[in-house]
């Protein structure tokens, strides 16, 4: 047992150990997933059925203390508390502290919302939806796509090239956002959201640095995850706006270890995180799939992790633009992720090679 | 001793790593170390930033030889690369694509 404030400390541990646990553990197959809400039918791993954790008290305590405090985990199904006790994650005490696995099934809240009768009243936290809307004009970290293709990504922030109002004005995004990993020809039309219409189309591919790959005798190293677009009207967009960020700054300031940092991104919408490190070298990124791993090397690279044991992006927030949270300024650029960790390159460099600057 | 699993840097002490840390960990050789950075300790204090397998015995003389004055922080190495790809939204097909003229690396 320990005390409310132990149990938050370990909590984040916990929380981090958790994730990592889940993603190595073995994925349910189709029929599995099918019959998801017959208890017992998982079977493969408790991890799987975590669907909340927090800091409590044990579930048989008559009259807890001050210093009765555990760490609770939640699973969808009652066999998987048994099951809990030969993971030595969901059973070992964790710096101190107890951790208590108890059943809580799904819940579903029907809270009625004033003018919406019968509705559950949606999550505010991160408001991804709102990221994934058609907007005008448009805001850095929002939804954008290739006209008619099958991906979206975010678009990161809105640059311009050289002093003064009067330069061009592009999108900055990742290179396998804008240029599908080199792929797409210059003038690659993209649209804002994922769409097929020209009437969305924003922007058109201007330029993007080369991911450059290991080849016979040759082991590269990247530096940036980068492409612009240049923008199709300016009248469309609206410059020094993240959307749901209200601070954004658009001047570029050096990433720090330890500095809470925020993004807007397409998939997650608005989260907060936290950089572990800075200018790391020899990060291995896979551009294909987890069956068919395509890896590239980079340097000069920035780890950030979530706070709370939430995950700070996922896969379509690539591209975002990450600030340091006090001041709004950009630090890093989003491309890559495992779920507990996100990868991200230096902007500065980003912006340096295009010539171009956040505006 | 392991590696821990999520550092958490401290604040920074002076806000300028310093010159000799940078080119520490560019420089920095051991079989053990997968990844090198820059990082703060708990307390604040600029630090070099190693990943190694999560079952490697920690410190490493050879890398604390080589880090001299600086802290080492080490870090497991996570299991799987970090992937970098676009999201598939509903009713879009996913394609199973590759990259010409790149060769494909399996772990």
């Amino acid at each position: 047992m320990a005390t409310f404030g132990e149990a938050l400390a370990a909590l984040e541990d916990f929380r981090t150990n958790l994730v990592h646990e889940q993603m190595n553990a073995p994925q349910p197959d189709a029929h599995a997933m099918a019959f998801r809400m017959s208890p017992g039918v998982m079977g493969e791993s408790p991890f799987q059925s975590v669907h909340a954790t927090g800091v409590g008290v044990k579930a048989n305590a008559d009259a807890p203390g001050p210093a009765d405090y555990v760490i609770k985990v939640y699973v969808f199904d009652k066999s998987d508390v048994q099951a809990a006790q030969a993971e030595p994650l969901l059973s070992n005490a964790l710096q101190g502290v107890e951790v208590d696995v108890e059943h809580l099934p799904i819940q579903i809240a029907f809270t009625k919302v004033k003018g919406t009768k019968g509705k559950a009243k949606r999550p505010a936290a991160g408001a991804p939806a709102k990221h994934q809307q058609r907007r005008r004009p448009v805001p850095g970290g929002v939804e954008i796509g290739p006209r008619g293709g099958n991906f979206v990504g975010t678009l990161g922030c809105f640059v311009r090239r050289g002093a003064g109002n009067s330069g061009p004005l592009f999108v900055l995004s990742n290179n396998h956002v804008l240029a599908d990993v080199n792929r797409f020809a210059l003038g690659t039309q993209f649209t804002q959201p994922f769409s097929a219409s020209p009437n969305d189309v924003i922007a058109a591919l201007s330029d993007f640095e080369p991911i450059r790959f290991p080849g016979p005798g040759s082991q590269p190293r990247n530096v940036i995850d980068a492409a612009i677009a240049g923008v199709a009207d300016p009248n469309q967009v609206v410059l020094g706006r993240m959307l749901n960020i209200a601070n954004y700054t658009p001047e570029l300031l050096a990433p720090r270890p330890g500095t809470a940092v925020i993004k807007a991104g397409r998939t997650t919408g608005v989260t907060t995180g936290t950089i572990r490190a800075i200018r790391v070298r020899g990060v291995q990124v896979n551009y294909g799939t987890r069956q068919n791993p395509i890896i590239a090397t980079f340097d000069n690279a920035i780890t950030i992790t979530g706070v709370g044991g939430v995950a700070f992006s996922n896969p379509g927030d690539s591209g975002s633009v990450i600030l340091d949270q006090q001041s709004g300024r950009p630090v890093a650029l989003l491309f890559a992720g495992d779920g507990a960790t996100t990868t991200a390159c230096d902007v500065a460099a980003a912006c340096s090679r295009f010539g171009v600057r956040p505006v | 001793m392991k590696p821990v699993r999520t550092h958490r840097p401290g604040e920074p002490s002076d806000p300028e790593p310093p010159d000799k840390l940078i080119e520490l960990a560019d420089a920095i050789r051991d079989p053990l170390v997968q990844q090198s950075g820059v990082t703060t300790t708990t307390d604040g204090r600029w630090a070099l930033y190693v990943t190694v397998p999560s079952d490697a015995a920690v410190p490493i003389p050879s890398v604390e030889r080589q880090a001299g004055e600086y802290p080492v922080v080490y870090e497991a190495e996570p299991e799987e690369p970090p992937r970098a790809g676009p999201a598939y939204p509903a009713g879009a097909s996913q394609p199973n694509k590759k990259i010409k003229g790149r060769t494909s690396k399996r772990d």
